[in-house]
């Protein structure tokens, strides 16, 4: 594989990698490390891609390794306070922070489930093909975050 | 929560790809450029170079004396596996050919071949528009390939066609089988005018399926149906599976008498973090080796590992404690640590890694010696035969 189609391949994901980065790393300025450093991994050992097809899946599950290695070295708490008051929200606007503030209290690995489930709409068995996981554990971990967020936001409310 | 309230606030909360993003993709790709240029003054012969030079050139023996060895895979199964994945002899007998074909109006919709390896079924088909004079797909000279734009709508253009695959299972001998985990497809636009071929691997052994003798696979490919709810309740039976319907559908019958040795139960090993693994399941095929490991995590060690990682407890779960060793690039070896056969990262390995088990894909071998083990690269690159697990033959 050239430089110039690894590039258009991975250009072509880019929406998707960000998600993936941000759903277990939560920090612009981390998922921009990550994607840096997941890409130059991935351009290092494109000798082990021999088949264009899983090109998605191998460029993703590169970078979910990468961003838990960040996470690791990171080493705290993925719990994160919301700070700063809110003077004033709108309904919606109180549904969505409350959803931010759920979503930063499921682990990471629901985290990505969940935005590869329902945001990028891949099927189950696709983020268990590209995430390395059984079938039955992406279920489980989707069965749990809906059922964490629902618990929560129902707090929240 | 409902899905589309859950996706509505998810799609809320998740921001758009932000400038310093793309600026690192940028940053990452002028990089490699950088990196594939030939470097000056760069001393080949350190001593890291030299040991990798010396993996290189072990790899390409092997590759090479592999490459002379294999039998040329179907393209059915080299699809998924790659070009060079090394397959028993005679392999061919077991691939059927022309298997079913039905007509929709212009549309022509055929399975042209199917293989069952003992644990997967791959089959091939393809739809076609009869109507068509140039092939499917626009060509993008830069990347030298044939691709299928989305119409406006986001769409495939392919939705607007009466029909296709157009259910998420399918039926064996009138069973109906939901996808199967780490089931798989690839679309191929083909230079035959209106033409597109699938190729599917559905993997049986996930849903415990083992077949053997003459089956009769039916495939929801064909006039994609049009029923009211009342039919589509009709349609499904008490156990919630969908009947085989009597139209819409491509029906073949396929012999799945491969040899295929299964082997349950293997000697368990105690890696050095107290673990305790072993093979449960060894399902050596014409195509690929299948395994399924067991483990029981060490307690102390997950605990270690949960506060070394700082993962919350409760999220926490042994499949920690063998996350290293299943993506560590596994290989298998005889007794002495020396590889056998090659293995290529993308394809083989780790295919899910689970709080109790773990699903491996390893290379076929035409003789696996005796003792077989499992193994992850160490440090040095070599097999960490402390970490090996017995597979049993």
């Amino acid at each position: 594989m050239d430089a110039a189609t690894f590039q258009r391949e991975a250009a072509a994901q880019e929406r998707l990698l960000w998600h993936i980065a941000y759903a277990i790393l939560r920090k612009e300025e981390d998922c921009a490390d990550a994607i840096q450093t997941a890409l130059l991994r991935a351009w290092q050992n494109r000798g082990s891609l021999r088949e264009m097809g899983a090109f998605r899946s191998w460029l993703c599950r590169i970078l979910t390794n990468t961003c838990k290695e960040m996470l690791k070295k990171r080493n705290r708490e993925f719990t994160e306070e919301l700070t700063g008051e809110i003077p004033f929200a709108l309904p919606d606007q109180v549904e969505r922070i409350a959803l931010a503030d759920a979503l930063s209290r499921l682990s990471p690995e629901m985290r990505l489930c969940v935005t590869c489930h329902y945001l990028d709409g891949w099927k189950i068995p696709e983020i268990a093909e590209a995430l390395g996981i059984p079938e039955g554990t992406v279920k489980t971990r989707l069965m749990h975050a809906r059922h964490r967020l629902g618990e929560w936001l129902r707090e929240e409310s | 929560m409902m899905d589309d309230k859950m996706k509505k606030l998810l799609g809320e909360d998740m921001p758009e790809v932000p400038d310093s993003f793309r600026a690192a993709m940028a940053s990452a790709f002028d990089q490699m450029e950088e990196r594939s240029r030939p470097k000056r003054n760069v001393p080949f012969w350190s001593l890291r170079g030299m040991r990798r030079a010396a993996v290189i050139l072990a790899a390409v023996l092997i590759l090479s004396t592999v490459a002379v060895a294999a039998i040329m895979a179907p393209r059915l199964v080299a699809i998924f596996w790659g070009d060079e994945v090394p397959t028993a002899e005679g392999i061919d007998q077991y691939l059927a050919h022309d298997l079913a074909q039905t007509q929709v109006g212009q549309y022509r919709v055929r399975v042209d071949e199917a293989i069952y390896d003992g644990v997967a079924l791959y089959v091939q088909y393809s739809l076609r528009d009869m109507e068509a004079t140039e092939r499917l797909g626009q060509y993008n000279e830069k990347w030298d390939e044939w691709y299928l734009p989305e119409t406006e709508d986001g769409q495939s253009p392919l939705a607007s066609w009466p029909v296709g695959y157009w259910r998420d299972g399918f039926w064996i001998d009138g069973k109906d089988i939901s996808m199967p985990g780490l089931s798989s497809d690839r679309m191929v636009l083909t230079e035959t005018p209106g033409e597109v071929v699938y190729y599917a691997m559905y993997r049986l052994d996930q849903e415990d399926i083992w077949l053997s003798g003459k089956v009769k696979v039916s495939l929801p490919i064909g006039l994609k149906p049009n029923w009211t709810r009342e039919e589509t309740r009709a349609q499904y039976d008490e156990d919630g599976g969908m009947r085989l319907p009597e139209a819409n559908v491509l029906t073949f019958e396929l012999d799945c008498d491969v040899p295929r040795k299964i082997i349950k139960d293997g000697q368990a090993t105690n890696m050095p973090d107290g673990t305790q693994v072993w093979v449960s399941s060894a399902v050596f095929t014409p195509v690929k080796l299948y395994l399924t490991l067991n483990y029981t995590a060490d307690e102390e060690g997950l605990a270690r590992i949960i506060e070394e990682t700082g993962i919350p407890e409760e999220f926490a779960g042994p499949y920690l404690v063998m996350n290293d060793w299943a993506y560590g690039g596994l290989r298998l070896t005889d007794g002495s640590g020396k590889l056998v056969n090659v293995q290529y990262d993308i394809y083989d390995g780790c295919e899910g890694l689970g709080d109790e088990d773990i699903l491996l894909v390893m290379p076929y071998a035409a003789e696996y010696p005796n003792p077989l083990y499992i193994a992850p690269l160490g440090d040095n690159g070599e097999p960490d035969m402390t970490r090996a697990v017995l597979i049993p033959q």
